[in-house]
Parts: structure tokens; C-alpha cells; sequence
């Protein structure tokens, strides 16, 4: 989910036609600059070296969508396919979800999220919660720290709550739903849920999360 | 290549054809490799795939021909969640955006295609493009 304003004009985005490394190649309608989907920069054109800005978004299944933020819209057209649904993610195996940004990049697979549900962890210096929920196979991507208070947080009983405060948050809006933390909002980062040689490929520095030996609660990372 | 000869070659005709043929045999080269570059671009290989020696940047940028280009999607269906009825379903997943007190959701079902694959939109008074 990109924003299509670039040093103060809008553009019209278009599918080139061409792909690079099987990436979709974009193609604006006001410069005729080419862009690559996957790293949101243009690689040639008069706006060759711009980067878009993302604008965080989830990839979650329509149920789970809908009950959390009933007043949404949404946008219908006849399908092209039937193939994307939260069979993918729940079972399915070669996706990740990643950050990237200022050079750095990490991935964490959902093969092992589906099992560790939970991680606590720190990209570029800012301590971040990658959580799974395995009833829409949605994998999220949060700030944790609140009021420059870092949390960290677990699964009980198929709520997610955080160890400091016992308060129980809603992984979908990032918001809290009860206890002392009621109310607050955690920032959403912008996870890019991706295949992973797709990911590996345009982010050849990325690092990969490595699930600790056991599947229970590890401790964060520093 | 010995030429037999400079028989051939004495007469007017005979300059003409050897030259026309020199010329042909060199078309026939370049269309060669133009064949090739077309067959190399049109497989969507790169001169020299990524990787961790050859990390994407506009120098490793080599896009190949897949279709033809498409025009920008800018007229997009968008309705209520009420009205959505079975046009998504519950368990299709979809690309959801929330900013600044609105929510809409992009299913993938029908983002994924050639002749689909990014909407123009705005939300919330931005424009923002919908990728996949």
C-alpha cells in the first residue's frame, strides 16, 4: 500500500507489462517513470531514485476485517481467482512477513510463526512484536514500546496480553482492550507479507528471525 | 573465405551480388542476436540475476517484457460493508487500510492479474495506491 504523492503531485499508477526477477514493475501515467512493486522506488524515469511512501495496511481475511472495523468500505470487481484465502496462510509454506527500511531489512516465517505465535524483537533499534493469529492466519507487525515504555507480550488462553501490565490488546487494531493499558494504541509497522525467495531477493541483506529450540515463550531479543 | 572469384567480382552484376550478399549474411547476424536479446528479454532473465553480489538497484535493474502495458485503474467499485454480500468471503483475504477514522478493505481475489493488480484510490482525502 503505497501513497501516490511524489514531491507534490499525484500520480496514476499502471502495470508496466514487465516484470523484473517475477516483481511487478509499475509504470506512472504523469512521468512514464518506472517502479519496482516490491522495493516502492522508481528505478528509471525522470523520477528515477524516488522512494513512495508506504502507508501501513494488513493482510487479514475479509471476517476479520470487517468485524474489527465495521464501518469499512470496500472495494468489489468481479475475482480473477479464488486461490487467496486464510487456507493460504494457515497452511500454506514460503511466505514471510518483513520490515525493511534505511538500508536494514528483517523477515520472520510464517512456518514458524504458526507455532511461536508471539515474538518480541528489535528492527533498527525500535522494539517491535510480530505476532500470528491462527484463527484468520493474519500476521501483524507492531511498535511495542508505549509511552517510552517497552512491552512485551504473549499469548494466554487466545488472548494477547503484556507481561507489565496484564492488559489485553487486539492484535488486528493494535489497541488495547482492557487493563491499565486501555485504550492505547500500538504503532503499526509496516509489515510486507511476501514469499520468502521474493523477499530474499530484494533484500539480500535481510536477516531472518531464528525461533529459539523451543516452541514456548522466549525471552526478547536485545 | 576464398571468393570463387575475381571473376564474380569483374563484372558490375557481380560487385552488386557479392555486396548484397555480405550485407545479407551481416542482417542475418544482427537478426540473430536480436532474436536472441528478444528470447533472453522476453524469458525474463536478467543479464545477471540478483543476488547478494548483485543486490537490486537501478544498474541491476533489467525488466523483461511479460504482457503488454495496462492502463491505470483509477474507477473502482466501492461499497459498504453491508453491501459487499457474497462478493468477498469471510475467509478470502484481503488488503486492509485504515487512516484517519477509515477502513477499507482490497480483497487479493481480485487484485491478482495482469490487468489488475493496482488500484488508484484515495481514502480519508489521500491518495494511495493498492498493490499486489
Amino acid at each position: 500500500m503505497y501513497a501516490r504523492s511524489v514531491k507534490g503531485q499525484t500520480l496514476h499508477f499502471a502495470v508496466s507489462g514487465l516484470l523484473w526477477e517475477m516483481s511487478l514493475v509499475m509504470i506512472d501515467r504523469e512521468t512514464r517513470s518506472l517502479w519496482s512493486h516490491l522495493l516502492g522506488e522508481a528505478m528509471r524515469g525522470p523520477l528515477q531514485g524516488e522512494q513512495l511512501a508506504t502507508v501501513p495496511s494488513i493482510m487479514t481475511d475479509w471476517q476479520t476485517w470487517r468485524t474489527r472495523y465495521p464501518g469499512t468500505t470496500a472495494a468489489v470487481m468481479p475475482r480473477t481467482t479464488q486461490d487467496y484465502r486464510r487456507d493460504l496462510h494457515l497452511e500454506g509454506s514460503g511466505f514471510v512477513i518483513g520490515l525493511a527500511g534505511n538500508g536494514q531489512s528483517r523477515a520472520w516465517r510464517f512456518t514458524e510463526l504458526r507455532l511461536h505465535r508471539v515474538v518480541n524483537d528489535r528492527f533498527a533499534g525500535q522494539a517491535v512484536v510480530v505476532i500470528f493469529d491462527d484463527t484468520s492466519g493474519t500476521a501483524v507487525i507492531h511498535g511495542r514500546t508505549v509511552d517510552d515504555r517497552e512491552l512485551t507480550f504473549r499469548w494466554n488462553e487466545g488472548r494477547l496480553i503484556d507481561r507489565e501490565t496484564g492488559s489485553e490488546w487486539d492484535p488486528i487494531t493494535a489497541t488495547a482492550l482492557s487493563g491499565p493499558m486501555k485504550g492505547k494504541e500500538l504503532l503499526r509497522q509496516d509489515g510486507v507479507v511476501s514469499l520468502d525467495q521474493a523477499w530474499m531477493i530484494f533484500h539480500p541483506e535481510s536477516t531472518l528471525w531464528q525461533p529459539p529450540p523451543s516452541p514456548r515463550e522466549e525471552p526478547p531479543t536485545t | 573465405m576464398s571468393i570463387p572469384s575475381t571473376r564474380i567480382i569483374r563484372t558490375a552484376t557481380g560487385a552488386v551480388a557479392c555486396v548484397a550478399a555480405v550485407v545479407a549474411i551481416v542482417m542475418g547476424i544482427v537478426a540473430f542476436q536480436d532474436w536472441q536479446l528478444r528470447r533472453q528479454i522476453a524469458s525474463g532473465t536478467p543479464y545477471e540475476p540478483l543476488g547478494p553480489d548483485n543486490p537490486p538497484s537501478a544498474a541491476s535493474f533489467h525488466p523483461g517484457r511479460a504482457v503488454e502495458e495496462m492502463p491505470p485503474i483509477t474507477e473502482i467499485e466501492i461499497v459498504s460493508a453491508e453491501e459487499v454480500g457474497g462478493r468477498i468471503e469471510d475467509d478470502e483475504l484481503v488488503i486492509g487500510v485504515a487512516i484517519d477514522g477509515e477502513a477499507r478493505a482490497y480483497p487479493l481475489n481480485v487484485l491478482t492479474g495482469p490487468e489488475r493488480e493496482i488500484f488508484n484510490d484515495h481514502l480519508a482525502g489521500r491518495p494511495i495506491a493498492a498493490t499486489w
